[in-house]
């Protein structure tokens, strides 16, 4: 027999695979930001439970989920929600997902410069600004306290 | 031992399947790659070939690599897997050969990747993945996993032969 039927023959026998490998390397490929950040999750928590001492039972507990929930979550494979992260975050006391504040800085120069030309017209921008934040809060102040207290269903 | 499309209807990449596991050898070792309890575990039973490496810091880069290699691998499936020749290398015989141990660093400017697909190339448009490893070490004799691999080498090998196909007609290869 030729190569080529050799090979004919070996194709015969060949089946598909029980899963679609192309569909799972898209879905790694699509997800992959997320799914880093869930990988790196896994990796923190299993590091602490391991510098701990701690057995994955024993966090599900903590966590009052199912053994299998938290061995998804250290698998790094979970889209994890904000309330999972927050507990994991205070069962083992670690940070793991951190927004960085808003911040707005101001430079205030030690001697302005006369071209910087501050304008009455913006000193007077400002203070309507101010007093229309004042107004704002008031009203909102005036609508909680006259607010209506939630009713029991009857 | 069954062998198996790993793209449906492709006949060009097949994979040996592993039956304890129900899947193929070759979305077995992907499956693995990014699984972190698995990784942290193998990790853990291999400190000793780690050098400089914490365990997590091993953890990170396996998945780094395993990204890189999938995205390679997808690349090639979505436009033309006829390219398949570009990704898999022969099997260096110092992989499997006695040679002089030198330990491969995992840090430097250029670091190569430990992530291994084995192969066997029937022609240059058809390879069966026999399986693959984490290999943090020189020689594939080293260590019980990637001893564990050529022994898959030869067994795919000696099932291939039964088709009637002979040592010159087959090749073992790797991808990294």
């Amino acid at each position: 027999m030729t190569k080529k039927e050799n090979i004919e023959k070996f194709l015969k026998t060949v089946k598909d695979d029980s899963g679609n490998w192309l569909e799972e390397a898209r879905y790694r490929r699509k997800n992959r930001a997320w799914l880093r950040k869930s990988q790196r999750i896994a990796i923190r928590v299993l590091s602490t439970l391991r510098e701990r001492g701690m057995q994955q039972k024993e966090l599900a507990e903590q966590l009052n989920v199912s053994p299998q929930q938290v061995s998804k979550i250290v698998k790094g494979k979970e889209n994890l929600t904000l309330e999972t992260i927050s507990k994991l975050e205070q069962v083992l006391d670690i940070t793991l997902f951190e927004v960085p504040e808003y911040h707005t800085e101001i430079e205030v120069p030690a001697n302005p410069p006369q071209s910087l030309n501050v304008t009455d017209r913006e000193t007077t921008r400002f203070k309507a600004n101010m007093k229309w934040s004042k107004l704002q809060k008031q009203q909102w102040n005036q609508s909680e306290s006259t607010e209506e207290p939630f009713q029991k269903a009857s | 031992m069954d062998i198996v499309r790993i793209i449906s209807g492709v006949n060009n990449l097949l994979s040996v399947f592993n039956e304890d596991e129900e899947m193929s050898e070759f979305r077995l070792l992907f499956k693995n790659w990014y699984d972190i309890e698995y990784l942290t575990n193998f990790f853990e039973s291999n400190k000793s070939d780690l050098d400089v490496l914490t365990i997590d810091e091993a953890v990170e880069q396996t998945v780094e690599d395993a990204d890189r290699l999938e995205e390679s691998l997808l690349s090639v499936a979505e436009s033309d897997t006829e390219q398949l020749q570009s990704l898999f290398k022969p099997l260096f015989p110092s992989e499997y050969r006695l040679t002089t141990y030198q330990r491969e660093k995992a840090y430097g400017t250029v670091r190569r990747s430990w992530l291994r697909v084995y192969a066997i190339r029937i022609n240059p448009n058809l390879y069966v993945v026999t399986g693959g490893a984490i290999k943090m070490t020189q020689k594939m004799q080293d260590r019980p996993h990637t001893q564990k691999q050529l022994k898959r080498l030869a067994q795919v090998r000696d099932y291939l032969h039964e088709f009637g196909f002979t040592e010159n007609d087959i090749e073992s290869l790797r991808a990294e």
